[in-house]
């Protein structure tokens, strides 16, 4: 391992993500009823560890993965599920696909760790078709005043690790221009699975 | 209009051994939070250091009981009600050192913390209630 790679949050995360995955046993089904809405071509962003491929429903999944340390443990997995699932390196802020190809695109705890989640929503909204579905199981601020503030003290330190607990995602998703058409909570108003539609003219590149 | 399999997944309560196990880890939370806090009382006399180093003491128990509890709770389920109560809990010890002069016993702070965990627990649980009432009708975005 490199000194680059060891200062690196993420591969280091990568091989620890083992002690954090039975975080499953409890969300699988609201993650399998989120995915299970995923229809055509499908592009699932921040794959991780690819503990998510197990939940995707039947056909064609692009996934893409930033940390070469988190895409080597994905590959692994490659699959376990249903899906069909071609794993690319790549950043979610500057997605490596043409406009409005994908008719899906799926995030998993995925939005809370991108260091410009603005820059990386233009971007979903720019690959995915007009009209085409955001499907998002995520982490967010309460919108409770007292468990914000929890979440805020938390992102204190979670942020050295790149992640923040307390990024308002579906207003953000509001904000970038997407229909939020509905919103379930897994665990309080803090994880939450959300579907949005790309509300995108095609005239917009 | 939603799908019935969506509309199942918005109605989705935690299976019951999940808000079993979120009920007693937030009590055992709440008590090592307090004992910690009490241990630090029991040794150092001036008020306020006795506060900040049992807060910091209160938040590392906390979160190396948290890191073992989230392997079969949850991650984010466990911590963040956790972090809560390790924030209130010890506070009980401080406020009972500060208004009564005297420290409370190790049975007393048990007691104590675990029914304060108990009455968290209870308030999460319908807090979680609330926020599937009000997404159920669209109200997510205040």
């Amino acid at each position: 391992m490199t000194l680059r790679q060891q200062a690196d949050p993420w591969a280091l995360r990568s091989r620890f993500y083992g002690l954090c995955e039975s975080s499953d046993l409890r969300r699988w089904p609201s993650k399998a009823g989120l995915f299970r809405r995923a229809c055509g071509q499908t592009l699932l962003i921040a794959a991780g560890t690819g503990l998510d491929f197990r939940h995707l429903p039947p056909g064609d999944v692009i996934a893409i993965e930033f940390n070469p340390a988190m895409l080597a443990r994905a590959r692994q997995r490659i699959g376990e599920g249903p899906a069909r699932v071609t794993l690319l390196q790549a950043d979610a802020q500057s997605l490596p696909f043409s406009t409005h190809v994908f008719d899906t695109v799926i995030t998993s705890c995925t939005l809370c760790s991108i260091p410009n989640l603005g820059e990386a929503l233009g971007e979903i909204r720019r690959t995915l078709k007009p009209g085409g579905r955001l499907l998002m199981f995520e982490h967010v601020r309460s919108r409770h005043p007292v468990l914000g503030i929890v979440l805020d003290l938390m992102t204190l330190w979670s942020r050295f690790g790149g992640t923040a607990m307390n990024r308002k995602t579906v207003a953000a998703t509001h904000a970038a221009g997407f229909q939020i058409l509905r919103v379930d909570s897994v665990f309080l108003d803090v994880i939450i699975a959300a579907e949005a539609k790309n509300a995108l003219s095609q005239s917009v590149a | 209009m939603a799908s019935p399999s969506h509309q199942s997944l918005r109605e989705a309560r935690q299976p019951w051994p999940f808000r079993v196990g979120d009920g007693i880890a937030l009590m055992t939370s709440s008590v090592l939070a307090a004992l910690a806090m009490l241990a630090v009382h029991l040794r150092i006399d001036n008020m306020a250091l006795a506060s900040i180093a049992g807060m910091a003491a209160a938040m590392v128990t906390t979160t190396a009981f948290t890191s073992l509890a989230a392997m079969a709770l949850g991650s984010i389920e466990t911590k963040v009600p956790a972090m809560l109560i390790s924030m209130i809990s010890p506070m009980l010890v401080c406020a009972v050192a500060a208004l009564g002069g005297a420290d409370m016993s190790v049975a007393q702070v048990t007691a104590a913390a675990a029914s304060l965990g108990a009455a968290i627990a209870v308030a999460l649980a319908a807090y979680g209630h609330k926020c599937r009432r009000e997404f159920a009708r669209g109200d997510w975005y205040r």
